[in-house]
């Protein structure tokens, strides 16, 4: 490609990102920026109802953190391959899973794997990027995960809730990329702390918390008219979007107490399980996309030991996650997906683990109109190698973004002026789609 | 000629050589006066008029924030205002860029820069602590910028002898990444886009990106600790060879048996399993640890190049694309040419970038719209100002304090800030610095000096943990690199043989394990876990007992000196951090101070008492109080430190991310925008509570209840805050808000702290 800058939409005008977060940033609500980013002219926007195929309006983004084994799980073999890893039979007809995944295998006619995932990137960091992203890790940019584009072409669903959220531990999530960042996801550490600073401090009244703000504006009033500034007046918009955040009914989303306790038993009771359920209940309130982590995968030794253990975290979340979009006439709606950034060896190691394995392994989507009992791809009886068309991270992604009817061709282009697409050029799997 | 007039000759020749830059003696007050003749001159031409000059209560606040990058306190505050010198100001401006506040406001500066992070994932932590020692010092003896900046470009050797090692190791794996950000930062030209094909809008072609990225290819890790041991694995290997030449020529079969023989020799030398013994031995204190050259490293076009002027494959020699050309001579490092090509007055960008970045931050603004991405046709906004001030700084030998001292003794910079906010895109002509969010460490750090009573202390306690870990790297190494290597593989071999036993028995309890868990039984899983932990520490200790402590025991003979066991040492509880942790345990003389014993540090917890009781005497405390305040007094110096102190970037959820701290992912990744974060951060954390910045013993508080009077109380209230009394009309809009239902001082305390005026620089 061979971009004059002439030729951009507005090149005198184009921003740094730094310009851009100058103006009225707020996480919430206040502003959206249409317009800010300048597409490349002719190109159509796509806005609304789904492009057909999906009808996805929510994605649940399930991150298996550290390299999920396939052949444990998604992609169950026979043999040496398998070690003490028994198959189970399914809900749908001719699929087979790990018997680590019972309740799972139950829903499995709401869901579609992808058996035939493929990349390049061996390493934890590069190799989570690249799902995030669709695009290597580089140390000059930041690209922006799925939530963010969602939030840039969308907006956010509720304006008193974050356009997208994130949930878990991970020490580097994909977040806004070069995006503004009112784009950025929310933060949760803990699905059952509920929202960080959301309340009044202990003993101060709404009535005197009222009062002592009118008097900080008071008291800056002769400030905000001898500076009447966009920086300035940022200021008063984002305390006015804390007020609508606190008073907001919407917030009791980040309630787990208002849950039954055989529903949050269902989910199971550590935090990942936990944090599907608030998921769910962001989902209900029009957060459009909410990723939930589970750190602990990268088995390199006891593999059969941690990784039916993390199996079980998943199989209790995932299945009643399924279950309870299913019975809340949510699942069309809302697409379930199961990533992970690498595979592992099927050649057991001295350890008794399994290795870093990109070149061959499994992802997983339920609900958001997939069809169910389909599976993509397959890998030969040992697991190590894809047959046929491998389906690589972005093909994967614009998947995601297909089921969401983002425009996946189209451009956008960064304050450093280079030109992205959401998956970067992916192709969309679109057969996994009824 | 006489000898003085010789020795004089030879100083002045000597000086002519060793001096980088043509160092004029600079008069602060006399450059200070053309950079404001030059201003002057392009209103007039433009028929504007400079802002109104600003008050000393207005400067106070603004020059602290700015050089020691917080807000002074109300002694420090009082004492200004008190001054009745004429040239106190720029008595205040010399007095603070001398002071530690001065290194702790600008390493945040350098780090948002250089992208420094305290802790990465690939860089033994060694070279993180080195790192940012270097950059600290560096700024402490106020380094010249070019020297500063030659030593990030071309350092090598080990972290703690050069810690500038730590730029280059910053980006280790992507060394391409890591020329494109020099480029950006040093050079002000983003070329990041030639990495992988030509630049779509300016001129730089891939291969000349690529040739720009060989001058600091052939950068590599000698892992130099291990060469006793690498340099005994050759001798061996190549003895194995010898005799198959031998065995070979004596053989009636061309060779085939002799073959088979060192095939099965070299197998059971296991290079590879003796290599895993010794690296189990230092873990991550070797990982890396050191910059050095290979001079037979080339960067080679990529596979998927597929530009016109080259092929995949093809060797790139070192060339610059821009300034002058860079003749290397035959043995010449090639990163070090490098390094004094960027840093020169000969290549204008490089003090274009840096004059521009330190303008912008003082002005609000640079004169140079994008200091980072310069490009042939960038027009600064005031030209004869930019030439003033590029030859200021070269002019200055490089010497970023004076030429700090100049920019803030002008009167530009010392006038009121514009009403109009700078607008990119639009001129502006300086008439005053442009108005400016602090940054979050600013906030952070004036939050620190309202809360704590040594807002300028280090953090002791970091300091002493990265010292250690430094010394213990450095006496791991040496311990390496004094043992002999014949010795080192004969042990390693001794343990290996040794470690089959274990290595089996761990495989039975892991293979029990999961039978344990397929069957649910709890219990045994628990059981066999701790078996197998003691198997991990059984193991380890015999390294530690075989390998490590011979060694120790060596290094300590060569250095004349005993090895000493340390007390109350306490290990990672992790059983396969046996060997690792164990260096911690040992103390040879030489390497840093021996750690506290617990007799030592009960000392030292009750000096910092008695500290505190004095300093409750001092402040007028009353006796049954003081104890209160000593047990606060440690809290509080835990709690309040400055952001240089805190791990770099501040961990996730603190307040100076949720101010904009940057990520250090990328160069000047910080934001001062607002968001909702904050607001909530401000309103309803502790921060603004009894709990936080309106406890007791605050100097804040202090300062608040040294009077019983109202009114009094109001002033102290925005001195602390704003550094100036208030204003009649602040006055009546308090008085009225006691109709509102508020009385009490922490209320008044409240709304200031979420004022926006408070976070703002005027």
């Amino acid at each position: 490609m061979n971009l004059r800058r002439e030729n951009l939409f507005r090149a005198d005008e184009m921003t740094r990102r730094r310009f851009v977060a100058r103006a009225a940033q707020t996480l919430l609500g206040v502003g959206l920026l249409p317009g800010v980013f300048p597409r490349l002219a002719g190109a159509p926007v796509v806005a609304g109802a789904p492009a057909g195929g999906g009808t996805a309006k929510n994605v649940i983004y399930l991150y298996m953190d550290g390299g999920m084994s396939h052949v444990d799980s998604w992609d169950p073999k026979e043999g040496e391959s398998a070690g003490p890893t028994k198959m189970i039979k399914t809900s749908a007809d001719g699929i087979q899973l790990g018997e680590y995944l019972p309740r799972t295998a139950q829903e499995m006619h709401n869901g579609a794997l992808i058996r035939s995932l493929s990349s390049n990137q061996g390493a934890h960091e590069p190799g989570n990027y690249f799902m995030h992203t669709s695009y290597e890790m580089r140390g000059t940019i930041s690209h922006p995960s799925m939530g963010a584009w969602l939030s840039h072409f969308r907006g956010p669903g509720n304006p008193s809730l974050p356009a997208s959220v994130y949930i878990g531990n991970s020490s580097r999530p994909a977040g806004a990329g070069f995006f503004p960042a009112t784009h950025s996801p929310l933060f949760v550490n803990n699905p059952e702390a509920g929202l960080k600073d959301i309340a009044l401090q202990k003993g101060l009244t709404p009535e005197a918390h009222l009062a002592r703000m009118q008097l900080a504006e008071e008291l800056d009033a002769g400030f905000v008219t001898s500076f009447p500034q966009e920086k300035v007046s940022a200021y008063s918009e984002i305390y006015d979007g804390a007020y609508k955040m606190m008073k907001s009914q919407d917030l009791e989303a980040f309630d787990l107490t208002k849950e039954k306790p055989e529903v949050r038993e269902a989910y199971g009771k550590e935090a990942f399980g936990q944090g599907c359920l608030l998921a769910r209940r962001l989902v209900e309130k029009n957060v459009h996309f909410v990723e939930v982590s589970l750190n602990g995968w990268d088995t390199h030794s006891n593999n059969f030991v941690a990784t039916p253990a993390l199996c079980e975290q998943l199989d209790k979340a995932l299945s009643a996650l399924v279950g309870d979009l299913g019975q809340r006439g949510m699942l069309k709606d809302t697409l379930v997906v199961v990533a992970t950034e690498f595979g592992r060896t099927p050649v057991i190691n001295s350890n008794l683990g399994r290795d870093h394995y990109p070149k061959a392994f499994s992802g997983a989507m339920f609900g958001g109109g997939v069809k169910g009992g389909t599976v993509i791809g397959s890998t030969d009886k040992t697991g190590g190698e894809v047959e046929g068309d491998p389906v690589l991270l972005p093909d994967f992604n614009a998947t995601i973004a297909y089921a969401l009817g983002l425009p996946i061709q189209e451009s956008v282009i960064s304050p450093s002026l280079r030109p992205f697409t959401i998956a970067n050029k992916g192709v969309p799997v679109t057969q996994i789609f009824a | 000629m006489s000898a003085m007039k010789i020795l004089t000759l030879i100083a002045i020749l000597a000086s002519a050589l060793t001096a980088p830059a043509a160092e004029k003696n600079v008069s602060v007050k006399q450059a200070a006066k053309a950079i404001d003749a030059v201003l002057q001159a392009d209103w007039k031409a433009n028929k504007l008029k400079g802002n109104a000059p600003i008050n000393d209560e207005v400067f106070v606040r603004r020059i602290y924030l700015d050089l020691a990058g917080r807000i002074p306190t109300t002694t420090e505050t009082t004492v200004f205002l008190a001054n009745k010198k004429p040239e106190k100001r720029a008595a205040l401006i010399d007095d603070l860029l001398a002071r530690e506040s001065y290194v702790s406001n600008f390493s945040n500066f350098w780090a948002d820069i250089l992208r420094y992070k305290s802790r990465t994932n690939n860089a033994a932590s060694v070279v993180e602590a080195s790192y940012g020692k270097f950059i600290k010092d560096s700024l402490r003896s106020n380094k010249p910028y070019d020297q500063f900046t030659r030593e990030l470009l071309s350092g090598k050797g080990f972290a703690w002898d050069n810690g500038a090692i730590g730029y280059y190791l910053r980006d280790a794996g992507m060394p391409l990444d890591n020329m494109a950000i020099t480029a950006r930062i040093f050079l002000g030209t983003r070329i990041e886009c030639a990495q992988c094909h030509n630049h779509p809008f300016e001129d730089w072609k891939q291969t000349q990106f690529y040739s720009l990225a060989a001058f600091t290819h052939s950068y590599t890790d000698p892992s130099s600790a291990m060469r006793n041991f690498r340099g005994e694995m050759t001798r061996r290997t190549a003895e194995i060879d010898r005799q198959f030449q031998a065995e070979k020529k004596a053989s009636s079969d061309k060779g085939k048996e002799a073959l088979e023989q060192k095939k099965a020799r070299i197998a059971s030398l296991d290079n590879r399993g003796l290599s895993n013994v010794i690296k189990n031995c230092v873990g991550q204190l070797f990982s890396p640890i050191e910059l050095g050259r290979d001079p037979k490293k080339v960067l080679k076009l990529p596979k998927d190049f597929m530009e016109v002027d080259g092929k995949p494959g093809d060797v790139m020699k070192p060339a610059t694309m821009m300034g002058e050309a860079v003749e290397l001579a035959p043995d010449e490092d090639p990163a070090e040419a490098f390094a004094r090509w960027v840093a020169s007055p000969k290549n204008p960008p490089f003090t274009r970038v840096v004059v521009n970045r330190l303008w912008g931050r003082l002005f609000g603004a640079p004169n140079i719209e994008s200091f980072d991405d310069l490009k042939e046709d960038s027009v600064p906004m005031v030209p004869e100002l930019e030439r003033v001030l590029e030859s200021l700084m070269v002019d200055c030998g490089y010497d970023l304090k004076k030429f700090i001292a100049v920019l803030v003794n002008t009167r530009a910079y010392q006038s009121a800030a514009s009403r109009e906010e700078f607008v990119r895109g639009k001129a502006t002509h300086f008439q005053g610095p442009f108005l400016r969010r602090m940054s979050a460490e600013q906030v952070w750090d004036s939050l620190v000096a309202l809360a704590s009573h040594e807002p300028d202390a280090i953090n002791q306690k970091k300091a002493e943990i990265e010292e250690r870990r430094i010394n213990i790297s450095r006496m791991a190494a040496d311990a390496y690199l004094a043992f002999d290597g014949a010795e080192m593989v004969a042990i390693a071999q001794k343990r290996l043989a040794e470690d089959v036993e274990l290595t089996k028995r761990a495989l039975e309890i892991k293979t029990a394990m999961v039978a344990a868990k397929s069957t649910k039984n709890a219990a045994l899983v628990k059981e066999l876990g701790q078996e197998e932990g003691k198997i991990a520490r059984e193991s380890g200790q015999r390294s530690v007992d075989q390998l490590i402590l011979p060694m120790l025991n060596n290094l300590a003979r060569e250095k004349g000196a005993t090895l000493t066991v340390v007390a109350n040492y306490k290990p990672s509880g992790n059983p396969r951090l046996v060997q690792p942790e164990a260096w911690g345990g040992f103390h040879i003389a030489g390497y840093g101070p021996l750690p506290r014993s617990k007799a030592e540090m009960d000392a030292a917890a009750e000096a910092e008492k008695s500290a505190a009781i004095a300093m409750a005497e001092k402040l007028g405390i009353p006796e049954k109080a003081r104890d209160q305040f000593s047990k606060s007094f440690s809290k509080n110096r835990a709690d309040w430190v400055r952001a240089s102190e805190l791990e770099s970037p501040a961990p996730r959820g603190h307040f100076l991310r949720l101010m904009g701290q940057s990520d250090r992912e990328f160069v000047e990744n910080a934001s001062t925008s607002a968001t909702i974060p904050q607001a909530l951060v401000l309103m309803n954390s502790d921060l603004v509570s009894s709990r936080g910045l309106l406890a007791p013993y605050t100097p804040l508080m202090l300062s608040i209840n040294a009077s019983p009077n109202p009114e009094e109380q109001v002033d102290a209230a925005y001195l602390a805050l704003f550094s100036r009394k208030p204003t009649a009309a602040e006055r009546a809009t308090w008085a009225k808000a006691a109709d509102m239902g508020l009385r009490s001082i922490d209320d008044l305390l409240y709304a200031l702290l979420n004022t926006k005026q408070f976070i703002f620089i005027q």
